[in-house]
């Protein structure tokens, strides 16, 4: 909570004003409005239409840093004397520095590509990395590795500015002073001896989730040395209640598979498969491929009903959402349950709106047997998750649309019993030598555990991390961790897929790589990382012959043939159905807490990633920092606003964090993320949001009942890009229900779309070009993710601003994905939308340019020319999209060394004053163009990817020519769901939008009605 | 009441109100031509480089062709520095003593390279590609003039972004045939002229009709991104 301070006008205790938002929002008249953005905007508050009408938040436009007049002049008249001088002075000569010994392969405009995987929660997705002249730029997916299957999502694609933090830790601590990698070395060889006699009785090791083959080898062999050693695994964000659950319906410890490409319909309990499951990219690919409607009479879409307690990007694409709070999920699971015949029906029946969306679950899996599948979350317990199997196997969904793979984890474990029997024998010192490889467990642990406290106790503790974080604080030896860019390992996907782990570039920081500390445990302190990998797989690869050839192939594939987990019999039937002892829990009417990963910083470890950090959260749009969500019905209760702070007291911990009323919310859940709030994160992350961990007990790691939850005085400047570029109501989103879908029918707008030739300015006769660049984006496919976000910012060198910009409005995000809402504020639907510069052919901001900065190619681009600009902000303001950014200050990194590294050298690095905007990442148009007429050759249809297209795991982008009627976006653009966004001003924008099919009556289901608990 | 100005002052304000205008435009005028200079642009001034490098004596001198060197002049938008182990190849033979060649060896020894410096300087948010224009028949002497009779390296060109229109405006009148771009001797002849090849003007024009229009070449995206 940045920028906090009491507020005078309403002491403690005292009832505050009216609060207009909020009682609006619940009243019965607000699900009769169209199309809103948020709550203010609903219920239409002056201060709201005042903040919207602006181009710019009130400040925005204004000098207003607290410098003087004087101060002004002085500074702008030496400004302007430089520039005169500056003038006349010639360029400064510069130098060209070639290579000693040129290197093969390396040429400065032609970058290389390099396969490689990237770990997140100990589960690999196969990436393929830019190199330029060998640094890493840019991070894409690998289209053969089938977590990836070519996407790439925020963390993946942020992982390259973190390789580049300045921030990372760069030397061996000792109590806190630096030591000689060699003195740490002896310390390693010397407490192994120490161990030794008793055969590693007081040894302990804690990973994450290890899925690595040579880690695991390796900590084998350590096992092999130091026989009676324990090894412990914790990962705050753990699936072991999915690997559990199996265990108890299948016998045996399993992962889903889920095939969701054959399903027609999915039903999730609290379950966000989309961003929580670590083949997210794999299934966001599966669920969307059956909700394109991107060709003439498509009639097979899947239909999604969710239940859960926030709303999630799983929850806004279902077609029955139900808010619920996640202690009830038990309940509801067993109750779907009974409905479907299986286990006992528990005492509490089902009401209202609950009724109504378990029987349109019921009847829409009775209906598609075989064809239908049910997931439930890694919050739920096991019992649950059992359940859910059983459901599966009843309806005759397993093997269709999911198979059982054993699970790719090294081995699985319970991580919350792991974590506590370490902490159990840090206390009773049965542990004194322990050996942390990464993960930052002391800021993650369990709250009750005093992880931190206790690992003081240990004689020897060693913390192998990227940072000086704050497990470095609580141990004795830190050493820095190597980026997974710069050293070699190896990482299964979650069914097993391994890929080897490459590196693109020689440790920035001299970070040690775990193979080698590990193999200094072995006592081979001279092994290198490569070797350890190469000499692992040597003995694994080389059954038939080449062992050379099957290495180099499994680099270049980036995955290595025929390393899937084996499937497991769908029908082991090892397992009986659980009893439901404890299915008839309520969430009670006290309010319910839930924990939940951030959805951009993931657990705490992206903290100091500025790219991460100003990714707006979906749907509340939130940047730095993590407000609490709470529902409109539980703010009316509290008497808060957002912004306003709530004080939630569990188990004797307490937190005082900023709330966020989010339509959709269940209605006395309050959702806390987690990873903020971080006091060693490096200069990025410190102190930004409220760490929340403090507040996650061992007992309720997912979710806790009847917290105390009270008003507390204060307030924090959230900020949020949620109002920014306001539309103001136009006509922006279309919807077209499935019946006129299937008719053929035209996505009609409130205005109809003029002619074309209804212009003041002649027909477009400036696109002469043979190629004709136009983009289509898909509504009905979109899930909102935000890979594309941060696809253009790796790509187009866009700077991150902070905090105190982004409540100014200033961010410079070049795409932004919208969403709206409809209907009732406490269960609406949700609408996504990617809102990129549409490369309008009567493009508004050309027409005022003073200095003709921004105008059109003979392609059909509207380029922005930033050597011409001379900062008017004209062109913004007769944006009707609102997608051009301005440089209000110098907000590229110039200063620091590294954070250059990152830039992509075929993009302009823009500097104070000017404005920029979406080019259609002209740079890879022109690329191609160049390579296409080297070879006398057209340009291929789909050879030219912008960023966020070839990002998107949803393939909801598509880009190509639009003069060619053969090509897939102009195919796209002929369908009846395309439209154009404002199309009645006749800007004729060269991105189009197929409109958002939905499910008016599902032809695979029964009716489904959106409905409320 | 007494005069405020004296007589003389009217007369030097007749004379200011004359001459300020005179200067205003004198000064834009200068200004203009300025940056046209050879002091402003530094075409034609040799500049100092490590080792005296002389392209005279390397291609008119001994017939090495300019990609001998610039390796990647037809691959990548840049030409391509040698390094410092393409000199290392004539000179660990010949000239293996010589003072002026020091700074090369001493890079060979001690690996680090030599810091040329920079006579073709273009600003940062240009982004030109030598492959497309040499592939395309754009001959090396076009830009940087005539190369072969320099003993150090200078500008031909201004390089201003004028000078660059000048040929994608025209840009029939700039092409070579393509077999023509490296070969003597119309790389080495700057007046060279299509008009003397009937054979070379036929594949030149065939050429021309495969670039991009006019429109298309002076788009602000084709080389500013």
């Amino acid at each position: 909570m940045t920028d906090r301070k009491a507020k005078t006008n309403s002491p403690s205790g005292e009832p505050r004003p009216a609060l207009p938002i909020v009682e609006a929002a619940v009243s019965p008249e607000a699900s009769s409005r169209p199309l809103w953005r948020s709550l203010d905007e609903l219920t239409g508050s002056e201060e709201f239409w005042v903040w919207a009408r602006r181009e710019f938040p009130h400040g925005a436009a204004e000098f207003g840093d607290g410098v003087g007049r004087r101060e002004f002049l002085r500074v702008m008249g030496a400004a302007l004397a430089m520039a005169g001088l500056a003038g006349c002075a010639r360029p400064p000569q510069t130098k060209i520095v070639p290579y000693v010994d040129q290197p093969e392969n390396i040429k400065a405009d032609r970058p290389l590509q390099f396969a490689t995987a990237m770990a997140l929660g100990g589960f690999g997705t196969g990436l393929l990395v830019r190199s330029n002249e060998g640094r890493p730029t840019k991070i894409e997916g690998n289209p053969s590795h089938p977590a990836s299957l070519g996407a790439a999502g925020p963390f993946e694609q942020a992982a390259v500015l973190q390789l580049y933090d300045p921030d990372r830790s760069r030397t061996v601590l000792h109590d806190g002073n630096i030591e000689p990698h060699g003195a740490m070395l002896e310390a390693v060889l010397e407490e192994v001896e120490r161990h030794r006699p008793e055969q590693g009785r007081h040894f302990r090791l804690l990973t994450g989730s290890v899925t690595s083959p040579a880690l695991a080898a390796q900590i084998e062999a350590l096992r092999a040395t130091l026989p009676a050693m324990k090894w412990h695994q914790w990962e705050p964000i753990s699936r072991w209640s999915i690997h559990q659950g199996a265990q108890l319906a299948l016998g045996q410890l399993a992962e889903p598979d889920y095939r969701l490409e054959n399903a027609d319909v999915i039903v999730s309990l609290d379950y966000d498969f989309l961003f929580l499951a670590p083949d997210r990219l794999r299934l966001t690919k599966a669920f969307t491929s059956r909700r394109r409607f991107d060709q003439v009479g498509f009639l097979q879409p899947n239909a999604l009903l969710v239940a859960e307690p926030t709303l999630t990007i799983t929850g806004s694409m279902a077609q029955a959402r139900l808010p619920m709070a996640a202690a009830d999920m038990k309940w509801l699971a067993w109750t779907l349950g009974a409905q479907l015949g299986l286990g006992p029906s528990p005492a509490r029946k089902a009401e209202g709106g609950v009724r109504l969306w378990l029987d349109t679950a019921t009847a829409a899996l009775r209906e598609h047997r075989g064809r239908s599948l049910v997931l439930v979350g890694p919050g739920q317990d096991a019992e649950t998750h059992a359940l859910v199997h059983a459901l599966n196997q009843a309806l005759g969904n397993a093997g269709q649309t999911v198979v059982y793979r054993q699970p790719a984890a090294a081995q699985p474990v319970d991580h919350l019993a792991s974590m506590a029997e370490l902490v159990h024998d840090l206390e009773s010192n049965a542990a004194d030598g322990i050996v942390i490889l990464g993960g930052n467990p002391v800021f993650t642990a369990p709250a009750d555990f005093r992880l931190g406290e206790k690992l003081g106790r240990a004689r020897f503790s060693l913390y192998l991390g990227l940072y000086e974080d704050e497990t470095t604080a609580c141990c004795r030896w830190h050493v820095p961790e190597q980026h997974f860019l710069e050293g070699w390992s190896d990482v299964r996907a979650v069914h097993g897929e391994t890929s080897i782990v490459q590196p693109l570039i020689a440790p920035l920081y001299g970070g040690v790589s775990v193979h080698e500390l590990m193999a200094a445990f072995l006592s081979q302190p001279a092994a290198q990382a490569h070797e350890i990998v190469r000499e692992f797989w040597r003995q694994r690869l080389v059954p038939d012959g080449d062992f050379e050839k099957r290495w180099r192939q499994a680099l270049s594939d980036g995955v290595i043939a025929d390393t899937a987990t084996p499937e497991l019999g769908t029908s082991t039937g090892g397992g009986s159905l659980p009893g439901s002892a404890r299915s008839e829990e309520t969430a009670g009417q006290g309010y319910e807490v839930v924990f939940a990963p951030d959805p951009t910083i993931w657990d705490g470890q992206f903290a100091n990633n500025a790219w991460l950090q100003e990714l707006p959260k979906p749907f509340s749009k939130v940047t730095w920092g993590n407000p609490a969500i709470v529902s409109p019905a539980a703010a009316q209760e509290l008497r808060v606003q957002n912004g306003d702070a709530i004080r939630i007291r569990h188990q004797g911990a307490e937190v005082e964090i900023p709330v966020w009323i989010q339509p959709g919310q269940a209605a006395r859940t309050i959702t806390l993320y987690l990873g903020n709030g971080r006091s060693r994160a490096g200069r990025v992350g410190d102190g930004v949001g409220v760490n929340t961990y403090r507040l996650r007990p061992s007992s309720g790691l997912w979710f806790c009942r009847d917290v105390e939850v009270t008003r507390s005085d204060r307030h924090a400047e959230l900020a949020q890009t949620h109002l920014h570029h306001s539309l103001e109501g136009r006509d922006f989103f279309r919807v077209l229900p499935l019946t006129a879908f299937a008719q053929g029918k035209r996505a009609e707008g409130r205005e109809p779309d003029p002619e074309q030739n209804q212009t003041l300015y002649g027909p477009a006769s400036l696109n002469t070009a043979a190629y004709q660049w136009g983009m289509v984006i898909n509504l009905t496919s979109c899930i909102g993710c935000s890979a594309c976000v941060l696809a253009c910012q790796a790509e187009n060198n866009i700077p991150s601003v902070g905090a105190r910009e982004v409540s100014r409005g200033r961010e410079m995000h070049w795409i932004r994905v919208d969403h709206y809402f409809e209907g009732d504020p406490a269960n609406p639907q949700v609408y996504q939308q990617p809102v990129p510069c549409m490369h309008c052919e009567n493009a508004p901001c050309e027409l005022v340019c003073p200095v003709e900065a921004t105008l059109h190619s003979a392609d059909g681009l509207n380029q922005q020319v930033y050597n011409r600009c001379v900062g008017t902000r004209y062109c913004s303001n007769n944006c009707p999209y609102k997608v051009r950014r301005f440089n209000f200050l110098q907000y590229a990194d110039t200063a620091t060394p590294s954070a250059q590294l990152v830039w992509n050298p075929q993009v302009t690095v823009r500097s104070r004053g000017v404005m920029e905007k979406c080019t259609y990442c002209v740079q890879r148009i022109r690329t191609a163009q160049i390579q296409a007429q080297e070879e006398n050759r057209p340009i291929r249809d789909g050879e030219v990817i912008p960023a966020c297209a070839q990002a998107c795991p949803a393939d909801a982008i598509s880009f190509g020519n639009v003069a060619d009627p053969k090509s897939h976006v102009s195919r796209l653009k002929t369908l009846a769901s395309n439209y154009s966004m404002l199309g009645d001003l006749n800007t004729r924008p060269r991105t189009t939008y197929l409109a958002r099919v939905e499910w008016d009556a599902n032809p695979p289901a029964s009716p489904c009605q959106r409905d409320t608990a | 009441m007494a005069q405020i100005f004296s007589p003389r002052v009217s007369l030097w304000f007749k004379t200011l109100l004359i001459i300020f205008p005179l200067a205003l435009v004198g000064g834009g005028v200068a200004a203009y031509r300025f940056s046209f200079s050879s002091y402003a642009t530094q075409v034609g001034v040799p500049v100092d480089q490590p080792v005296p490098f002389s392209h005279q004596h390397h291609v008119a001198g001994l017939g090495i062709d300019c990609q001998y060197c610039h390796s990647t002049v037809t691959k990548t938008a840049d030409a391509g520095m040698p390094d410092t182990h393409t000199c290392m190849t004539c000179h660990s033979q010949i000239w293996t003593e010589a003072p002026v060649l020091q700074p090369v060896r001493n890079s060979l020894s001690s690996g680090l390279p030599i810091r040329w410096t920079r006579v073709h300087n273009l600003a940062d948010y240009v982004y030109f590609n030598h492959r497309v224009h040499v592939n395309n028949g754009i001959s090396c002497t076009k830009c940087h003039g005539d190369v072969q009779s320099m003993p150090l390296m200078k500008k031909q060109a201004t390089l201003q972004m004028g000078w660059c229109l000048e040929c994608h405006r025209h840009p029939a009148a700039a092409f070579a045939p393509p077999d023509a771009v490296f070969q003597p001797p119309q790389v080495f002849t700057l007046d060279w002229r299509l008009d003397a090849d009937p054979e070379a003007k036929r594949a030149v024009l065939k050429k021309v009709a495969d670039v991009p229009s006019v429109r298309e070449l002076t788009d602000c995206s084709t080389c500013h991104r």
